[in-house]
């Protein structure tokens, strides 16, 4: 019966995929109707990532000028002028268009334009390297067309380069770290581990982060493939509560699954954070529920679930404009969650019932 | 059956399943270290030889990119789509100037976490001014770093230029522990000028790594995501030293660098026209690291002790 529910739930969320915005390909924006020429800007093109948002301190991101012709009639000797705003850098690519550039001044001449037949310019934009608020720009557009000028504006968002967020990041996380190892120091949590549990920990850190992380490679489910890993890592830790019964296991095991990343694959002390980020959520629920170690199968729920929602924002609100500087779109981070979330509950049931077995014993 | 029995045998059936799976899934995982760049092509022609590309890792769907070729007839084009992300069952479609020219699921080298570099001749598909390269991508998280072509056009009223062009994909990277990698043009001519193209992908700016061509820097942070995310095409003026010249790629700082593409061009000493191109080689498939297949062991050997002692 719960697989059944399991199998109900898989389909929901392929069916909620299919309907998610972005997954099919996007309509470009089209420019006022009001106009008879349409004219706008397209920053960045990845689908996944947040619109008419830049990260400063990143490198080149494409960007497109749609001219299309809704009209009915011709239109003839368009040229589009392009003012790019103070600050951003522009290069420009060999396009079938004459396009010049003076200064932060783009000129393109794009010539006659039958009706419903459309254009576009290809500009790769570089943000600052940094800057010390988040500010909006804009992109100013002018076309101009024997039948008229058209004139208008595109606001692009910068976000601040995250560089001292980098820094914050690692040492909030090593502090984290420190303040967690004084911590058990001082309240001989550590003494409460046997050989055996640390064991344990270490192992099935070891095929977290060795074996679920190489097989998860060997998949390719397109847009479920963070169930691959998020379902079994999320059995183990529970496995892991249920075995071990002690205080901070699973902020040990995902630090451990950290350390052990480093070692084999070579991950960076920075992702300190959202290994221990994981790992303490699920051991603060466990003081939150009077030292339930997963110990019902609603609480093994609730870890999983949290443990992926916890891991999914610090990731994508976090990790990915730090790393990677990037900003997804709030649709993408959602569907992510809601992969996140799946994973948990599916993870929580089946590591329960494993657990129990592993035990050898229902509570 | 009690219990315990049936999860000891569910793990060695697991067990098994995961030693067997690399064999069924084809590449995966980590694919290996990869191919250093070698020569595919090389000749003497009376032309020029294009070589250009961009632009990075945009997430564009189809992913564009315009060659202006100079006057002549295309005697040899290579198209180089490297791609981020590539897993079994990943593929590409690839159209020049609105001709569909490939449909690819295999790319021809791949590495590390799937770093995957797709070549492709496209002599009969270009022409002498404007073209426009397409790659619609069916990969999920991934997509193409840019698009590089190298091609050789015909000019009889041009002097004969010698050229290579060395392809390959090779990981140099913290995870596999590999350093630097060497690529060689062989019959160089000593103190000739000759300009050196190399494409790069997954280097990061102000990771500083080193470039040499007959051991004389070239060039640091080469891969610095010059002309877009992740994606270099660097040129510069060289002179070889002697009949066989060596590029050597240095990591230095670089967490992954993956030298792909290096094409050299010289004056010739010959006036005798060739094209000589080169049997392409082939990459070992992917193999199961060996933290994989110890770790596997020792959780196996765990669930087998745990159920024996109950």
């Amino acid at each position: 019966m719960k697989y059944g529910r399991i199998f109900i739930l898989i389909l929901v969320l392929v069916l909620a995929v299919s309907w998610a915005p972005g997954v099919s390909a996007s309509e470009a924006v089209s420019g006022s109707s009001a106009s008879s020429l349409g004219c706008s800007l397209e920053i960045p093109l990845d689908n996944n990532l947040a619109p008419d948002v830049l990260v400063a301190g990143h490198s080149w991101e494409r960007a497109r000028v749609n001219i299309e012709n809704p009209g009915t009639e011709p239109l003839y000797n368009i040229t589009v002028f392009i003012k790019v705003p103070e600050g951003l850098e522009t290069d420009l690519s060999t396009q079938p268009y004459l396009i010049t550039k003076e200064g932060q001044k783009i000129t393109a001449e794009i010539g006659d334009l039958a009706p419903g037949q459309s254009a576009s310019l290809l500009l790769d934009v570089k943000p600052p390297a940094s800057i010390e608020f988040k500010k909006q720009v804009a992109f100013t557009l002018q076309a101009v067309y024997s039948e008229g000028v058209q004139k208008s504006e595109h606001k692009v968002s910068i976000i601040p380069p995250p560089s001292w967020m980098t820094y914050f990041t690692i040492l909030a996380s090593l502090l984290l770290f420190v303040g967690i190892l004084a911590a058990i120091k001082h309240s001989g949590a550590l003494d409460l581990f046997s050989t055996v549990d640390l064991i344990t920990i270490a192992l099935l850190a070891a095929v977290i982060a060795v074996v679920f992380r190489y097989l998860s490679k060997l998949i390719n489910l397109g847009w479920f493939d963070g169930l691959v890993i998020a379902i079994p890592t999320v059995v183990l830790m529970v496995v892991a509560l249920q075995l071990v019964r002690k205080p901070g296991t699973a902020t040990l095991l995902f630090t451990c699954v950290l350390l052990i990343s480093m070692v084999v694959w070579g991950s960076h002390i920075m992702w300190l954070g959202f290994y221990l980020a994981e790992g303490v959520v699920v051991d603060l629920q466990v003081f939150l529920f009077r030292m339930d170690y997963a110990d019902r199968r609603l609480t093994a729920v609730i870890y999983g679930v949290s443990r992926g929602v916890v891991s999914t924002l610090v990731f994508y609100m976090l990790y990915a404009p730090v790393e990677w500087k990037i900003s997804y779109a709030p649709w993408y981070i959602g569907l992510q969650l809601a992969f996140a979330c799946a994973g948990g509950l599916i993870g929580g049931l089946l590591g329960y019932d494993t657990a129990v077995k592993m035990s050898g014993a229902r509570l | 059956m009690n219990t315990g029995n049936k999860i000891l045998i569910a793990g060695l059936l697991g067990a098994g399943v995961l030693f067997l799976l690399p064999f069924f899934s084809g590449n995966g995982g980590w694919q290996g270290d990869g191919i250093p760049p070698y020569t595919i092509a090389e000749g003497v022609v009376r032309g020029e030889i294009h070589v250009d590309g961009g632009h990075g890792y945009t997430g564009e769907n189809p992913y564009l990119q315009y060659f202006e070729l100079p006057s002549g007839e295309v005697r040899y084009a290579r198209l180089y789509v490297p791609v981020w992300n590539y897993d079994s069952g990943d593929s590409i479609r690839v159209t020049v100037n609105g001709n569909e020219i490939a449909i690819r699921q295999e790319p021809d080298y791949v590495s590390a976490w799937g770093i995957a570099l797709y070549c492709l001749d496209a002599n009969t598909s270009l022409r002498a001014g404007l073209n426009e390269v397409s790659v619609l991508s069916e990969n999920p998280g991934g997509g193409p770093y840019g698009i590089t072509l190298a091609s050789v056009s015909e000019n009889s009223s041009l002097p004969p230029v010698r050229f290579w062009i060395n392809e390959g994909n090779y990981a140099l990277t913290y995870t596999n522990k590999k350093d630097s990698v060497t690529s060689t043009f062989k019959g160089t001519s000593p103190g000739k000028n000759a300009s050196l193209y190399a494409m790069l992908v997954a280097g990061t700016e102000g990771e500083r790594d080193e470039l040499y061509f007959d051991s004389v820097n070239i060039g640091s942070d080469v891969g610095s995501s010059a002309q877009g995310k992740y994606f270099d095409l660097y040129s510069v003026l060289v002179s070889p030293k002697g009949m066989e010249s060596t590029l050597c790629f240095e990591r230095g700082d670089e967490g992954y660098l993956h030298p792909c593409v290096a094409v050299l061009v010289s004056d010739s000493e010959s006036d005798s026209e060739f094209l000589k191109l080169h049997e392409q080689k082939t990459a070992k498939g992917g193999q199961v690291p060996l933290p994989v297949i110890i770790v596997s062991l020792l959780a196996c050997l765990a669930v087998v002790l745990r159920f024996r002692r109950k």
